[in-house]
């Protein structure tokens, strides 16, 4: 009966990557064997658990990922702060009404970005004021507001271009990995860029008209501010990597779908996808635009978790001369 | 490894404090200083392992067969030893501020209990008195 089930534990362990059972595969065996009890015939499910999980992270490389936790965090406050930065700054336009706007207003707000820009605002405050992971909710409900905006068509009301939205999406869901425990400097952090994005505000109301002044910011401001996030990126990056800390490039490579996001105007006027110079707003060419950020970001992402893998990676053991085991 | 330690980590680091020990005998006297609370199983125990070895906090010791079955012994290494002392020393201070704060507690208690005795025996007597008042006149 033991042999039945430490043939069990035997096949179990091949969750683990095939160096780490050279070295580790009889002891964690034994280690089983020695804990089940006289009549035991198949492992328990919590040891099938606690296998998959042990084994998966082995082989996922979890131990050598350790900037990847810090790196969101990181991100998360980076990506708040924009939010609320970008909603100071979209406000202002909502107030702003042509004559000939002849769908339905939303309170004072022209379109439904009106309420979604307070409610990042809100955001930004919850992350400030909240203790722990309270202030998460906050970012989570204006999150399920801004990915809502497109159904207002449905009841005849206007929403902010996509143009807009989809970056508040992309900076919006990395925020949510807020962390619980923030000091002084980093509800600092989340606030100061929206308190001095009140002078981006006054420059972004001057434009005339409410969704036409979105798509002028979303060819003028937004790439500047994805300028500046992978300049900032790339100086903070110099220096945290002179300390071997990983959590930057962790930050950048989360932060790089919103970066893309915000720059998608650009990068569709690329020569690449646009030859003939046509500077009219053409959805085929965002959409490819759109799909290029999605796979560079996604690229980005596997290939950083290949490189910490490949840093973390314990070197094999020295075989015995004699019988070939490994200590 | 810098801030607090986790428990499960400490109680590793503690049960291989007074001699090397292996797998299961690790899993057995952290279970023992927990109270049966903590039961570590092999998988989390050896990536703990692995971590805490990559720290330099502990080391392998040796190998036995015993029925059979490889045994690999791990022992605390010198580095290990400081951060558990140290892990001790912090949470020493946290119990002695607690039991502090609690001492204090049961004596504003013990006090605000005493004065409250004092002031209900005044104000009886103050209510005798009218009736003793109203009867002597």
């Amino acid at each position: 009966m033991s042999g039945a089930l430490e043939r069990r534990y035997r096949r179990l362990i091949r969750a683990y990557p095939a160096r780490y059972r050279a070295d580790r595969g009889e002891e964690i065996v034994a280690t089983y064997l020695e804990g089940a009890a006289p009549d035991q015939r198949w492992p328990s499910p919590a040891d099938v658990a606690d296998v998959l999980v042990a084994g998966g992270r082995e082989r996922l490389g979890i131990a050598g990922a350790t900037g990847l936790l810090p790196g969101a965090r990181l991100a998360a406050v980076t990506a708040l702060a924009l939010c609320g930065a970008l909603a100071v700054v979209y406000l202002p336009l909502e107030t702003q009404r042509p004559q000939w706007w002849f769908t339905p207003t939303v309170g004072p707000f022209s379109t439904v970005g009106g309420p979604i820009w307070l409610a990042w605002l809100a955001a930004v405050l919850g992350a400030v004021l909240l203790p722990g992971r309270w202030a998460r909710w906050p970012v989570a409900a204006s999150l399920a507001l801004t990915a809502a905006a497109p159904a207002a068509r449905l009841l005849d009301y206007q929403r902010p271009p996509l143009l807009v939205l989809l970056p508040q999406l992309a900076l919006g869901a990395v925020a949510l990995a807020l962390p619980a425990h923030r000091g002084v400097a980093t509800r600092l952090a989340v606030a100061a860029p929206a308190a001095l994005a009140v002078v981006g505000g006054w420059w972004a109301s001057s434009l005339a008209g409410a969704y036409g002044a979105y798509q002028t910011l979303a060819r003028s401001l937004l790439p500047d501010v994805a300028a500046l996030l992978l300049l900032g990126w790339a100086v903070a990056g110099v220096a945290f990597l002179a300390r071997r800390d990983a959590r930057v490039l962790w930050a950048g490579v989360l932060l790089l779908p919103a970066a893309g996001l915000l720059a998608v105007a650009p990068i569709a006027q690329n020569p690449l996808l646009n030859p003939d110079g046509n500077t009219a707003v053409e959805w085929r060419r965002l959409v490819i635009a759109g799909i290029l950020v999605a796979v560079v970001s996604a690229g980005a992402f596997v290939g950083a978790f290949a490189l910490a893998a490949l840093a973390a990676r314990r070197p094999a053991p020295p075989a015995c001369p004699t019988c070939g085991r490994r200590t | 490894m810098t801030g607090p330690m986790r428990e499960p980590t400490f109680l590793i680091l503690t049960a291989l404090a007074p001699e090397p020990r292996y797998g299961y005998e690790i899993i057995r006297e952290v279970a023992g200083l927990s109270g049966g609370r903590l039961k570590l199983r092999p998988g989390t125990l050896y990536g703990a392992l692995d971590r805490l070895a990559d720290a330099g906090l502990l080391e392998r010791d040796r190998e036995e067969v015993a029925d059979g079955r490889l045994r690999r012994y791990y022992r605390l290494t010198e580095a290990g030893s400081v951060a558990l002392t140290a892990e001790a020393e912090r949470l020493d201070r946290n119990a002695a501020a607690a039991r502090l704060g609690l001492d204090r507690r049961a004596a504003r208690s013990a006090a605000g209990s005493t004065g409250r005795s004092g002031a209900g025996s005044a104000v009886g007597s103050a209510a005798a008195s009218p009736r003793l008042a109203g009867g002597t006149a």
